[in-house]
């Protein structure tokens, strides 16, 4: 069968470099460009992308050199997901995948909608979580019947945070969130931090109870790192679901960093915690509970570089990123919508807004 | 818990002190004086974590708390969150200033919470294990230079010290102390509290108020999840 030739923009989104990875070895897909600013030439996990992957400086270059391009990853930083997305549209892109934040402007998100309908495009969003094969099983133990009625939830997204140094826009409000939006009157940070950064988790709240979210209180706490980043932290959300489960979500940036200097390697190590990224999810029901660790398989080293209690994930670790291609290459010959798509993603943009609505006012949100 | 044990043991432990005392369930009376007990407070980890957080101050200043307890079904929900929202402010040495909470069938509890320094803390509770599951607690303190738990830091379930995988037997054993081979923590905070409260005799007054405190502080988590809104404790 036909490879599907794609392209990846920008390349400096937080879950690109699982793609630098997977793409090479997929079997339906061709990577054949990539386009980097030269001001983010430097940046580490670049520096894997496969030489046979031509590089250009911008979005038009790339797409004026391969007229014959079947599809695009938006993988830049956040607030270029909606430009490179018209971009698209604009020149006959059929098919995207759009990193998790297609954008927090909800007028913005309908006109990619918009765009998608009237040009027939195949538009996936990159929710890894809902491949995992912890949560599939997780799903399948509730909907067995395990635990019976569904009465509470409970999900830790807790990670290290991506440093200036490593990604920049990461911690500047305006690439990360859209806009700059104080967090409320009186902190002097903005939108765009752990929150912004972990809608899966929401996500999940709505793939385990089959429902949305009625209302959601969110609230920040101080910082965790000295450096006075100007976005949040650490985050605690309580939301109701309509059919009455209650869910807490963790989405912190709580697993702090090795403090020595700037990052040079996406290996194990320069994390200070034993695992760089917790999503632990607890189900109670009324008779029983599930407990699922989705991101447990790693062994553990404390050799170099740091000599620090280290964990490297095993082999399927990242199973995530494989059938998330999948998905979207089987979208795109059976000219279908994917699994995950711009209509389902829309409320947990919606959710992810109303929680820094609650941080703003100290009330919970009714959606 | 086994009283006949717990009351011997404090009994051998105590022999050499001169007080008079009486073990009531809730309370200890120690020459006339009644003390309100608070064994939870006693949990060897926690106990140990205490002065970690206050007094050596490991994390330089702590940002959020997390507190994740599932018991068996049947267990009484509500004096677990009495003794969750006591650890809480007993380990942080700060008051709770609001609370944000949803309680479900009186088995499940989340909520979030705020301290006066504006730590931000997130309580989660559910009786929803099956009789004889070991319930699964989970202490967490996030600042700004690590953190510190009272269990494994990235394993969900707490982890014991001893496992006996026998032809017909399958038993797990994490005992804290020499002296008291064959009690439970739970038995093993409650010996704990009592000597402790013998040998120290803390002001009867400030314990007496700190367990009033606590039962309006757990009104106000009833009155957050019964109205859906943001209760604000007074009385700081």
């Amino acid at each position: 069968m036909k490879k599907i030739k794609i392209a990846m923009f920008s390349g400096t989104s937080v879950h690109a470099a699982p793609y630098f990875h997977e793409l090479p070895y997929h079997d339906a897909f061709e990577w054949v460009a990539i386009s980097v600013a030269p001001k983010d030439r430097y940046i580490p996990t670049l520096q894997c992308i496969p030489d046979y992957v031509k590089m250009y400086e911008t979005e038009e270059e790339l797409l004026d050199a391969h007229p014959d391009l079947d599809a695009v990853i938006l993988a830049g930083c956040n607030e270029q997901h909606f430009g490179h997305f018209k971009l698209c549209a604009e020149r006959g892109i059929k098919n995207v995948l759009t990193m998790k934040v297609p954008t927090f402007d909800m007028d913005k998100y309908d006109e990619m909608q918009r765009l998608a309908n009237e040009n027939g495009m195949v538009v996936q969003v990159e929710l890894e979580m809902r491949f995992d094969q912890t949560v599939e099983r997780m799903k399948q133990l509730y909907q067995s019947g395990a635990i019976g009625k569904l009465l509470s939830i409970e999900i830790n997204n807790t990670t290290v945070m991506l440093l200036p140094q490593t990604l920049p826009w990461v911690t500047d409000p305006q690439q990360s969130y859209g806009e700059t939006v104080p967090l409320r009157e009186g902190d002097k940070r903005f939108r765009g931090g752990c929150l912004t950064d972990h809608p899966h988790a929401f996500d999940l709240s709505r793939f385990f109870t089959d429902s949305e979210f009625e209302s959601v209180y969110a609230d920040v706490c101080p910082n965790f790192r000295e450096a006075d980043y100007p976005i949040e932290e650490g985050v605690f959300v309580l939301g109701k679901m309509k059919n009455g489960v209650t869910v807490t979500i963790d989405p912190s940036y709580s697993r702090h960093e090795h403090k020595l200097g700037p990052l040079s390697s996406d290996g194990p190590g320069w994390e200070g915690y034993p695992k760089r990224v917790e999503v632990n999810v607890v189900l109670n029901g009324e008779k029983g509970s599930i407990l699922g660790d989705c991101f447990h398989s790693g062994v553990y080293h404390t050799g170099l570089p740091y000599n620090t209690y280290a964990v490297q994930y095993v082999d399927g670790f990242g199973q995530h990123y494989a059938p998330t291609l999948d998905s979207f290459a089987n979208a795109i010959r059976t000219r279908q919508q994917p699994y995950i798509n711009l209509e389902l993603h829309r409320n947990n943009m919606e959710v992810v807004r109303a929680c820094y609505e609650s941080i703003s006012t100290g009330k919970p949100v009714h959606l | 818990m086994n009283d006949q044990l717990i009351l011997e043991t404090a009994k051998c432990l105590l022999a050499n002190d001169p007080a008079i005392w009486e073990w009531n369930g809730d309370t200890v009376t120690i020459d006339g004086t009644v003390y309100p007990l608070t064994p939870w407070r006693y949990h060897r980890r926690l106990h140990t974590i205490r002065p970690l957080v206050l007094k050596t101050n490991v994390l330089k200043k702590v940002c959020n708390y997390k507190s994740q307890r599932l018991e068996q079904d049947g267990t009484d929900f509500f004096r677990c969150l009495h003794e969750e929202l006591d650890t809480l402010e007993w380990m942080l040495d700060e008051k709770i200033v609001s609370v944000y909470a949803a309680i479900n069938e009186n088995k499940t509890l989340n909520a979030i919470l705020k301290t006066e320094s504006g730590i931000l803390c997130n309580l989660t509770l559910a009786t929803t294990l099956p009789q004889g599951t070991a319930p699964v607690v989970r202490h967490e303190f996030v600042g700004l230079e690590g953190m510190i738990c009272d269990r494994s830091i990235n394993e969900q379930i707490p982890v014991e010290a001893v496992y006996l995988f026998g032809e017909n037997r399958t038993e797990t054993y994490t005992d804290y102390d020499s002296k008291m081979l064959g009690l439970i923590p739970k038995e093993v905070m409650m010996v704990d509290n009592i000597t402790q409260l013998v040998y120290h005799r803390p002001n009867v007054t400030v314990l007496n108020e700190s367990v009033k405190r606590i039962q309006y502080v757990t009104d106000c988590v009833l009155r957050s999840a019964e109205t859906g809104e943001v209760v604000t404790v007074e009385g700081n």
